[in-house]
């Protein structure tokens, strides 16, 4: 019979290991499609001209495209967040969590989160270029979660560096 | 380290090894070790009362100490 802390400690870790398979994934993925269609863009806009689409050639472009950088960038970085808090699990499971290193991991956690704020409020607001009415929306507020996960992630780093200070001065202790 | 642990001489004494303290008092032999060694940084009263159980001895004949100079 497992005990109580291992079932949600493997829920976490698929969890996070599913989310950093599947940012990582839909991160190239975008960016290949980013790149396809920076190269594409006369062939793919003058089909849908005949199609009856109302657009111009340079409303589209190059917005489309940043915004897919944008959200590959954004999805990249995710995924890199996914793959730091997967190492501090698998440190929980190995059963010495409280170290500098995982304090180190939990606070560019933080800064990953700012980052993916920032890069979507740029998005977003490249988006907000895209001609309205197509099919294409893209909108990113300012996320308050967002910030608020993020200042959480680094109060929880100073915890982990305090954890680890008091757990060092309990080295040696007979 | 100025407080020093006279295990060596006590176990001696009571002609009992390392091995045969950790397996009457609930300390592992590596902690024991590091205690042994002088490496330890500090030892819960819990950890004393023990070895002065097994030992029978006082925690005074247990530990000394040798001021810096």
């Amino acid at each position: 019979m497992p005990d109580r802390t291992t079932i949600p400690l493997k829920v976490s870790s698929f969890l996070v290991k599913a989310g950093h398979l599947l940012t990582a994934l839909l991160s190239i993925g975008l960016l290949v499609v980013a790149i396809l269609l920076a190269i594409a863009w006369p062939t793919v806009l003058s089909e849908a001209i005949e199609q009856g689409a109302k657009a111009k050639i340079a409303d589209i472009q190059p917005w489309t495209s940043l915004v897919l950088l944008g959200a590959s960038l954004m999805l990249y970085l995710a995924a890199r967040m996914f793959g730091r808090l997967g190492t501090v699990l698998d440190s929980v499971s190995s059963g010495d969590p409280f170290t500098a290193d995982n304090s180190r991991r939990l606070r560019h956690i933080g800064w990953l989160m700012i980052a993916i704020q920032l890069v979507g409020g740029i998005v977003g607001w490249i988006g907000m270029k895209l001609p309205t009415g197509n099919d294409i929306s893209t909108g990113f507020d300012l996320n308050f979660s967002g910030i608020l996960a993020a200042l959480l992630a680094f109060v929880v780093a100073q915890l982990f560096e305090k954890a680890a200070a008091m757990r060092e001065e309990l080295e040696g202790t007979v | 380290m100025p407080v020093t642990v006279k295990l060596d001489d006590l176990l001696h004494a009571r002609r009992m090894t390392l091995t045969e303290l950790a397996d009457r008092v609930d300390i592992t032999l590596a902690n024991l070790s590091i205690l042994k060694t002088g490496k330890a940084k500090a030892i819960r009263f819990s950890t004393l009362a023990a070895i002065c159980e097994a030992l029978q001895c006082q925690p005074g004949e247990l530990l000394g100490f040798e001021p810096e100079t």
